[in-house]
Order: C-alpha cells, then structure tokens, then sequence
C-alpha cells in the first residue's frame, strides 16, 4: 500500500510539468432527444483517433485539440443506452446542440472480456452475458450482485445478506473455486478463505460500470480457476463520470416476524470524481450496509459419522439422543454413552447385569447444541472504501492507482458456519495501460480479523461452561436413574439431558457471552474458536497486443502473469504453524484471430501455460470459430480447456472439523501425517467392513474440455435478440475430499482402525479417476416494445452425466431455472417514470457440501421497482422490494432462509 | 385496435408473473423429522390391574402405595412381578391386612416387585448359575444417597421353571402396552437386614457369629468378614452351619471333656477359622431354587484368595458338600434373605481342607 500511494505522490508532482502547447477547442452541450435532459458522461472523440473528452455533468463538453488539427473534423457521440451520433465540425468554436436518441435496437453492446479485445456482444466467439451501468441503476435488486443471478444459467448461493456467491455450469457452493471474479483486472478471491469476496468488498454501486459474465470454461485467458466461468466488474472511469453521486436505500426485512422481528435496512452509497485537468482525474467511493441478517435455521437432523457424507436423518432433540443440527452447534460432540455405562457397571457390580441389557448397540449422545440463532451475532455490517488516481503520461498512456478496502461482518458457510467478524480485505493496484498494452500489478491482503468458526466455538463453549467427562458422567447417571424410575429409554435420555444440562447458560446471558467471547477469541491452534488469517497475494499482469505489427495477417495479443501466495494463518487454518508457505505460480497466454471470408468466418485460437510450484505445468488451449449467418446473425462453435490448482485450501488446510481432520494433499502434508509410516485405511471400505489401506496417486490439478456451440442474433427488426448455446463439458482428475482413518497410538496397528478411541479421519483431497461429465443448454430471449418496454426471458439447464453410486461431485445445480424480467424506463409524457420486474423460479436440486447434504427445495422469488425521476435536481426516488412476496427460501443447505426486503431509495446524480 | 392490442401485449407478462407467483408458494423448509417414539397404545399395566380381577389385592396395594400412576404412565417402562389373589392370601397377606399396613410399608412391597425401565420377557432371563441380579423399584433407605442403588431381586430360570428369588413365577409374559408382567405364586417380601444382622438375630446360628468374630479379631474395619456381610448392596449366598454342627466341630477338634462353648473358637489358628468361613460363603446369591440337580462344583470366597483352593459341591437333592467332609451337608432351613444375601442353614460345617 504504501508504495502505491507513493506512485500517487509522484503522479501529483509530474501534474505541473505538464503544459499544454497552443491548442484550439470544440465545445457544445449534448441531451437526450426524448427527454430533453442534458447527458453526462457521453463519450466525445474524434473519429479515427485517440483524442476525445466526456460531457460534464451539465452536458457540456469542452474537446481541447492541437493546433495543427485539420478541420473538418467528424466528431463522434456515443453513450450507453442511446444511438451514437457523427457530427462534422467545419470550425473550432462552440457548435450547435446534439441530441442523442435512446437506443431501440438490441446486440449493440460491446463486450471486452470475451477475447479481451472490445468486440460487439453479437460477434462474441464464446458464451458472454453483460449488464451495464443503465441495468444495474434501473434492477430492483438492493445489490447490484443479485442481478448476475438473473444472467442466463447463473445460480448463487447466498451464505449470507451480504456474503453471495455466483456460478454457472454447477458446482455452486459457498467458496466456489472453478469460477473466477475479476474486480478491475484483479482476482478477488480471498486468497487463504478462498471465497470471492465481491460482494464484501467489491464495488460500490454506484462505481460499477459494467459486469461481463463469461459462462463455461474460461481460464484460456483468465488464468487457472475459471473452469465454470469468470465474472468480470469494471468501475467507472473518473475521467467519464464525474461529480458527487450518492444514494441511500432504507428498507425494512424479515417483516413477517418469523425468524427474527422486523428489522430495517441501510444501504448507503457516495461516488465523488473529479477531472482535475485533461491529464488527472480521481475518484473516491464508499459505501456501508447494515442490517440484521437473515436467519440459516435448518433444524434438520445431519449424520455426520465418518463414514457418511452428512446426509439428513429423521431425529429431533427430543427423539434422538445423538441429535445434530445442521443449524445447531457444539452438538456436535458426540460419544457413545456405553463408555460411561460401562465404568458405572464396573464400579456397581450389583447394576451390571441391567445395564448389560441396555448395551448391546452403542447409545450415542450428543451434548446440546446452540441453534445459529443463538450463538451468530446477526448485526451484519459492511463498509468499503474505494478510489483510484488516473493519470494520463501521454495521449495513450494511463497511470491508474487504485485500492479498494472493506470490512464488516458476515456469515460464510464453509465446512462449517464461520461467523466472519471484523474481516478486512484490501486490494490494491498499480497499473499502466495503453492501446496496445498494459501491465498491471496488484496485491490482496486479508485479515480474518475476529471470524471464528461456529461448530468450534460452539463446542469448546459447551467444555468450557461443564467438560464432556462431567457432562457425560452426569447424563449417564442421570439415564440409569431415569430407567430405573421406570422412564422408557426415550424419556430417561430428554431426563438425563435436563439433568446434565442444568445450569446450562443461556443463549445472551452474562455467563453465556463471557465464557463465548472468551472461547472465540482464542485461536483455533490454541485450543479455541478464532480463524486467524493474515493470508496474502501479489501478482502482476502484462498484456500486449500485436495486431498494430501482424495485423495483415491476424490479430495477436500475447500476455504474461505471475502469482505469489503467502498464506498466514499461524497454524488455525492452514499447516503454517511454524512459518508462512509460499506459492509461486506463473502462467502465460498467446491469442491469435484470423477473419476470413469477408469477415463470415472469425477464428480465434488461444492457449495457455501456467505453472505452480507444487505441480506441473501445464497447457490450456482454446480455439472458437464465430460463423457470420448474415448481418447480426452469428453461429459460435468453441472447444475450450480450462484447469485449476488445487485451492490453497485443497493444498494447505490442516483443520479439525466436525467429525475429523481436514488436510490439504501435499506431498508435505502426506509427510506431515507420516502416511508412510502409519498407513492411513479407506472408510468407505470400512463401511462395508473390510480394512483397505489407501493409496494415493500424484496429487494433480483438474482440468476441464468443453464444447459449445451457440447462437446469437436479432430477428424481427432487430427487436428480438436471441442467445441460446448448447454445451458438454468432462472433467478430469476431479478434486474431491476421501475419508481415511488412521491410527492414533504410538506403535500403530491395524486393529487400531476397528476401535473409535484409537483412531482418527482425516479427510483428504485427492483426484477422482472417474471424469465427470455434465451438459446443457441454455436460451435467453429480449424483447423491446415500443414506447421502452422491454421484457427478456432465459432458460437454463444443467446436467450432470452418469456418476458411480455414491460418489460425491458437488455438482449442485439445479436442473432447470428461469428468469423472466418486464419493464420500462421511460414512462408518462416526461418519461419520468419506470418500474421493473424480475421473477426467477428454479427446480429442486441435490446439494452436496462439507457440511450437510440433501435438498434444496424448487423455489420462485420476484423482486420489483418502480422509480420517478427528478430531473432538477437529478435524482431519482425508487420504491423496491425484492422478493417482494416475502416467500422464503434457500440457496443451499445450511444457509439462512431469505425473505422480502422493501426498501425507499434515493440517488443523486446516477450515472 | 393495435394500441389496445400493444398494450395488452404489455400487461400480460407481468400479470402472469403476478398471477404465478401469487398461486405457487415456496416450499417451507422441511421441519425436522421426530424419530417415531412408541407412543405405547394400549393396555397398560394399570389398565390389567384394574380390570383384571384376579390382580384385585395387588391393585389395591399399588392404589395404597401411590403408584397407580406409575405404572399407568405411557413414557414408562416396567418389568412387573405380579402375585395374584391367590399369591397375597397364601402369602398371609389378604385384603384386610393390606388395607391396614402403612402405606410406606406396602410401597416397599409393591415396588420390590419392579423392574422399572426395562422389559424383561422370561426368555431373557438366563438359566445357568450364577443368576441375574436386577435393580427393583425400592431404593435403598438411608444414609444411601443414591438413587442408583436399589433392593435387587434376582430372576432365574431352571427348564422351563421362572423364578424371583425363590418364588415361582405360575404365568409369564403377559406383554402390555408399557411393560410385560410375571405372574407371581407368592409375595416377594423385600429383606430389612444385612446377613450379618440376620445371622446375629438367628438363634441357630450363635457358633458361625462367633466363629465371624473371631476370624475377624484384629482384622481392619473394612476387611473383615462382617464388614462384607454388612454391605447393603453386595450379595452372598452363606451356607451357615448351625450351632449343633459347630458344636460337632469342636468336639472333633479338642480332647475329649474339654467344655464346648465359641470361646473355643479363639484357641484355633485364625488362618484355619477364616478359610473355614471363606469356605462358607459365596460371591453370588443362590436361592435353594436354583441349585444344581447333579452334583456341581462352585467357587467359594476362598477360591478368590486362593485358586487352588477346593471347591464346593451342590447337589439339590442332597445339600453341600466340602472337599473333606465325607458326607453331603443336609439344608435344613432354606432361604433365609437378606437384602445383601442369602443363608441356608446346614448340618455340617464345611471343610476345605
């Protein structure tokens, strides 16, 4: 950070060097034609060059031009959402008023991600989705992020009010880590949680120029990671959007009282950019959100035996002794209460033969849990902070330094219910960019600040107010006492948990805060609760495009990029007890485009090297061919790889969790656990009651091959535009997690295996043999109706191909979901008026996690706005509701249930 | 007509969105799922006590001792012992005397005949030596602190013979919704004393008191012979030689004319005294019911001291026999209880050795 706000320093001193030689100007106003308001932000440039400036925020615009320009000159308008405008300009001087006129037709955006060139959406080789700046103002959405979910083949898991995550293509899940973020052309995955955190400390709001979706595999450009796809965010330019913005949401949830009381809502937003002169600009962005989050109450039974995968049973607290909630914690721990029974028999010889009736299976019990409710701080906050210097060197070249920064608490549904308090993300860049070329380099730094992990702290709580050898003498006292007042075996186990739970604190009591505070803030290595994690991330990028040197021949662009991790979590989360680990990764891409045939056949070919110090290396090619039909009409046929490293957490990890250890599958790691020495043994072949000790092959990264063909194009006057693409996907040495067990004592043996107090699981990540195949197909559909109604629908589905019985794949996606959205932004004889309308629906689907697996319900939800423009003052007022039939539901197991959120927004001076 | 039609265009989507989402609701989140708990439908054992009138002077004990709730309850479980009308007047214990008894006092009865919490059907219990010991309803008194430690009661089983104890069970198994109960031939009477207090008070049996005494003279409280026989919740099976036995003993042992009394007892070497009551006395409860029909060796005390020590032969249809007394002690008085135990008197002093 601080050789970056150096750079800044530096870039403000070289600001008086810069003089300007004897120039001449066009100036003007521009407006919208309909509304007869002034338009900011419109691009004005000389056509066929680099030199142009953006209307203020009044409209009007001054372009300074060198002396020596030529007139007449064309000068071109263009803004998001209107048609573009030439103007000839015979002479310097102030030129009549240009209107621009609201865009009717459809495919006129232009999208960069897809080749990483700007191209428009309709000649786009691969999948691509993009919202811009008018979308993300006019969604009824209270986060801009919520809107990706309504892209064509998106599903997000909400962990949290603000904790989303989003993906397409399966394989969702709370820290999806086959599907790449790209915050301003820096990875906003946190690098040791391994969550992206767009939306923690993403943009602001009002900052977000444009997000691109790129579906399906995608790291031929992007990097290892983006096997399911890439998310990409760009911020607005301080040079184009300028002045002081701001807006405020206020709004009520969780009204219907049923998981928590009425609470309110606060979303507030401010953007200030300045152009300083034709050279400098700046901008500073901040935003806060607070709230009382929603409530993750899945009471439901989960298994979480060793050799099960967390799968729902039938079981309530008071029917099954051994309860284990999947909202529930410290229930966690779990013994089998024959131990007690038995030493209680060998002391009272006279009751042995009674409870050798009672002991013929093992009785397992629980100790009581806490529900999420109780022991989760619900108070969700989140403030970040963000800008960027911009300064122009030349004509072409830009210095940008920028950084974002946010903290605040939420809740993340790992392997477990993290409760993440205090986290602290920064991101910050450095980057130099020219027409041909950039170079950029960036760092993350992450803070786990005081997140601790529910299940953990919730568990040691439980120790720490009674220990378990108390408890469990107690509740076994307590049972046998029970049995023999003549309770049947289900009343004396809800008596003995009564009796052992006496004293219990209670949820929000003096005793119960003190002895929690205390538990969680310790950390995890010590024998606590607290997630400590200070990981870090630097990486620099160049890029650099050839075309202006092979042009002739095809279009070139070549680039480079290089990854240094430096995980830090002093032993809580990773194996980094005694000294920080470092990963290197560097990787390199090469793009090469060929028009053919009048520009009927476009053929891109791509690939990619990368590199990770603890394993191979490793080439993704891409090669897409986009077919002209005719005008607007385009065919698009791609073969794409893609692959990732094992997250650092698949690599790293060395965490005790629920029913075992998590481990991350390193050689370092194997040799760390002395596989060996001490053979670690399948559970599942235990399962089936066989001892089978297991192998490991070479720990590699997965990869995935797809192929996809897809169609985009306008038909019927260019009203309707249609996408629709149909895919197959295979991926290899899938990274799953296995069970092993292993012995715990000192000279282990294989009778170890077969007793419970000898042994340990560890869960370690390993490549599957078994490719795993999935397909789909997806079509979108967009309307404009006259008078600037539109409505645009899309259907996506996603399958998952034959897998063996049994086998865990994470694909959790749902079969079919559906996104149907109508509105109109221009309404009455002002076009003062619009209002929005989106409704998704999903079909249920199976999810597998670490945590839980089972069933995520179909459900519907519709969110709505309406706003009115203010004109004189420039502002906007909007009612808004999303999920406005307050219809709960969930995205994935374990994570909190949803509900209506209404809220009154006003925004000044939205772009 | 087109305007209309355009705008119609426009309305319909979103009323049909309105309309779909309005007329489908989510699903709740499932709740979860009770794990089926037998409710215990059905006849309950107080159901059988009240309806069934051969049970007409138990249910009265069981209204009398406050536990018709008891063993009326749903979320109970109970292994009952019941003695008929027939068992409580052969007992000596008709209607009348029931309904002058103190009630605490027809508790304890009541509730010796119990095993709460679990259902023992008569092919549960096992029929080889030695016999099951079972928990009853009847807490021990005080100063025993612990509701854990309970007047046992000891079913047994010999062919196709039950027992409690030492008395037949003439119907078993009748299941019901909360329990499964035994038809008794007689009362069970829970035990008030300690063998040690028993053997004291018993008149026959001054010699074997003395005989304790003085193998324990000198020993540490605790250790001693006594002290074992007065714990409340262990349980022996002493076979007690009575005083004409001992006094035939000695007799034996001392020259001719020498005066019999117990003093006698303290002139003998203490390790021959302890061996000869270790050799008297088992770690386990044996009713008369449940001795072996042909003659079987069983450890006693001393085999516990002593591996090779010799062990003592049961016959029912004969008595007991030790490794060096030529003949078969004779049980004259069987079955003598004590809550810690049982004693049965015995013709011969039994010798190891």
């Amino acid at each position: 950070m601080k050789r970056l706000a150096y750079c800044a320093v530096f870039l403000f001193l070289m600001l008086p060097a810069i003089v300007l030689a004897q120039n001449v100007a066009v100036s003007g106003h521009v407006k919208g034609a309909s509304e007869n308001e002034s338009l900011a932000s419109v691009s004005v440039t000389i056509k066929g060059s680099t030199l142009g400036t953006f209307t203020g925020p009044n409209g009007n615009f001054k372009l300074i031009l060198p002396a020596s320009t030529k007139f007449p000159i064309t000068i071109l308008f263009t803004s998001t959402g209107y048609d573009f405008k030439e103007v000839s300009v015979a002479a310097p001087g102030v030129i009549p008023e240009v209107s621009l006129q609201i865009r009717s037709t459809l495919g006129e955006e232009v999208v960069i991600s897809a080749t990483k060139t700007p191209t428009r959406i309709l000649e786009s080789p691969v999948s691509i989705e993009r919202l811009n700046s008018t979308a993300i103002k006019n969604s009824p959405t209270t986060d801009y992020y919520d809107m990706v979910t309504n892209l064509k083949g998106v599903d997000m898991v909400a962990s949290s009010l603000t904790f989303k995550t989003v993906t397409t293509r399966g394989f969702g899940g709370s820290g999806n880590t086959r599907f790449n973020q790209i915050v301003d052309g820096m990875d906003n995955q946190a690098p040791g949680l391994n969550f992206s955190t767009g939306s923690i400390i993403g943009l602001s709001e009002l900052d977000v120029d444009n997000i691109e979706l790129l579906q399906g595999a995608s790291s031929a450009l992007y990097g290892p990671g983006g096997m399911n796809g890439t998310l990409i965010i760009n911020s607005k330019d301080p040079f184009k959007y300028q002045g002081l913005s701001f807006q405020t949401k206020t709004g009520v949830m969780n009204v219907d009282g049923k998981n928590r009381t009425a609470s309110p809502y606060y979303n507030w937003d401010v953007r200030y950019a300045k152009k300083v002169s034709d050279r400098f600009a700046y901008k500073i962005t901040a935003g806060l959100i607070q709230a009382k989050d929603w409530l993750a109450n899945d009471q439901r039974n989960v298994s979480r035996a060793a050799i099960s995968n967390g799968s729902i049973i039938p079981g309530t607290r008071s029917t099954d002794p051994n309860y284990d909630g999947m909202n529930t914690y410290g229930d966690e721990t779990t013994i089998d209460l024959r131990l007690v029974l038995n030493g209680i028999s060998a002391q009272a010889p006279f009751l042995s033969t009674y409870i050798a009736g009672l002991t013929g299976s093992p009785i397992n019990v629980s100790r009581t849990g806490y529900t999420e409710k109780e022991v989760i701080n619900p108070n969700t906050v989140n403030f970040k902070i963000g800008g960027s210097f911009n300064y122009k060197i030349t004509n072409s070249i830009e210095a940008i330094a920028s950084g974002f920064w946010g903290t605040g608490n939420t809740v993340y549904t790992g392997s477990e219910r993290y409760s993440l308090l205090d986290l602290k993300m920064g991101q910050y860049k450095l980057e130099f960019k020219h027409k041909n070329w950039m170079i950029r380099g960036f760092t993350t730094q992450e803070n786990a600040g005081q997140s601790f992990n529910s299940t953990i702290s919730t568990r040691l709580f439980n120790e720490s107010w009674k220990n378990s050898t108390q408890w469990y003498t107690e509740y076994g006292q307590a049972y046998l006492g029970g049995l023999l007042g003549g309770l049947t075996q289900n009343a004396a186990h809800n008596n003995a948990r009564s009796i052992a739970d006496v004293g219990r604190p209670e949820a929000g009591s003096t005793l119960f805060n003190t002895l929690y505070d205390k538990v969680r803030k310790v950390p995890i290595s010590k024998g606590g609760g607290l997630l400590l994690d200070k990981t870090n991330l630097f990486a620099w990028e160049g890029q650099y495009n050839l075309s202006h040197l092979t042009g002739k021949f095809a279009d070139v662009l070549i680039g480079v990029n290089s990854r240094r991790f430096v995980l830090n979590s002093e032993g809580t989360l990773f194996a980094d007890s005694t000294k920080k680990i470092i990963t290197n990764e560097f990787g390199g891409y090469i793009q090469a485009t060929k028009s053919m045939f009048n520009d009927y056949l476009k053929i891109t070919a791509s690939g990619r090297f990368d590199k990770n110090r603890n394993f191979k290396g490793r080439i993704t090619p891409r090669a897409t061919a986009l077919i002209k039909i005719v005008d607007d009409n385009h065919l698009r046929v791609s073969y794409q790889t893609a692959y990732r490293f094992p997250s650092n957490q698949q690599q790293w990890i060395n965490l005790a969790a629920g029913g075992g250890i998590l481990i991350g599958g390193v050689p370092e790691m194997k040799t760390y656990y002395n596989f060996n020495g001490n053979p670690t043994y399948s559970a599942a072949a235990l399962a089936q009651g066989k001892l089978v000790i297991q192998n490991y092959d070479e720990f590699k990264p997965e990869s995935v091959t797809s192929y996809e063909v897809g169609y985009r194009g306008l038909v019927a006057k260019s009203k309707l535009l249609i996408d629709a693409y149909v895919y197959s996907g295979k991926y290899q040495n899938f990274l799953t997690r296995i069970n092993v067990i292993q012995s715990t004592t000192s000279a282990p043996s294989p009778a170890d295996i077969l007793v419970p107090s000898k042994r340990r699981v560890l869960s370690v990540p390993v490549n599957s043999p078994t490719p795993v195949k999935t397909s789909g197909w997806g079509l979108g559909l967009e309307y404009k109706f006259k008078k600037g109604f539109y409505v645009s629908g899309n259907l996506a589905s996603d399958i998952l191909g034959d897998v063996p019985n049994g086998y865990i794949t994470f694909f959790n996606a749902p079969k079919y979901r559906t996104n149907i959205a109508f509105g109109n932004n221009g309404l009455g004889a002002k076009k003062l008026v619009g209002f929005n309308v989106t409704y998704r629906w999903q079909t249920e689907f199976g999810y597998q996690s670490d945590l839980a697996t089972g069933t995520v319900p179909a459900y519907q939800t519709m969110d709505a706005q309406i706003s009115h423009r203010l004109p004189k003052i420039r502002s906007v007022i909007r009612l808004g509701a999303s999920n406005l039939f307050n219809q709960y539901y969930v995205t994935a197991l374990a994570n909190p249930s949803i509900g209506g959120l209404y809220y009154v927004s006003f925004g000044y001076n939205i772009f | 007509m087109k305007k209309i039609l355009n705008k119609l265009i426009m309305v319909l989507p979103l009323s049909l969105f309105v309309m779909m989402t309005i007329t489908s609701c989510n699903k709740e989140l499932p709740a979860a799922k009770p794990i089926w708990v037998d409710p215990q439908f059905g006849t309950t054992i107080g159901d059988v006590l009240n309806t069934d009138a051969s049970f007409s002077i138990l249910k009265a004990a069981v209204v009398k001792a406050g536990l018709m709730d008891a063993v009326s309850s749903r979320t109970s479980n109970f292994t009952v012992f019941a003695p008929n009308d027939a068992a409580f007047i052969a007992s000596g214990l008709p209607l009348a005397v029931i309904n002058v008894l103190p009630a605490a006092t027809v508790a304890s009865v009541v509730l010796y005949h119990l095993i709460p919490g679990q259902r023992i059907p008569s092919a549960g219990i096992p029929t080889a030596f030695p016999n099951v010991q079972m928990p009853t309803g009847l807490v021990f008194p005080a100063p025993n602190t612990s509701p854990l430690v309970r007047f046992n009661s000891f079913p047994s089983k010999r062919g196709s013979n039950v027992w409690v104890n030492n008395i037949p069970v003439v119907a078993a198994d009748i299941n019901v919704a909360n329990g499964v109960i035994h038809v008794m031939g007689a009362v069970l009477s829970p035990p008030s004393t300690s063998l040690w207090q028993a053997i004291g008070a018993d008149a026959n049996l001054t010699y074997l008191a003395a005989a304790i005494n003085a193998a324990d003279a000198g020993g540490a409280p605790g250790t001693r012979f006594q002290d074992y026989l007065s714990i409340p919740y262990a349980s022996f099976t002493v076979m007690a030689p009575n005083d004409q036995a001992f006094k035939n003993l000695l007799t034996f042992l001392f020259p001719a004319g020498t005066p019999i009394s117990s003093a006698l007892f303290g002139l003998l070497p203490k390790t021959t005294l302890q061996g000869i009551v270790a050799y008297h006395v088992l770690g386990s409860r044996a009713f008369s019911v449940n001795l072996p029909t042909v003659a079987t060796g069983v450890p006693t005390l001393l085999s516990s001291s002593l591996p090779t020590a010799p062990l003592l032969t049961f016959d029912a249809a004969q008595g007991a026999k030790g490794a060096k007394n030529p003949s078969y002690s004779k049980i004259l008085t069987k079955d003598k209880h004590s809550y810690n135990g049982v004693y049965h008197i015995i013709d011969q002093v039994l010798l190891p050795l």
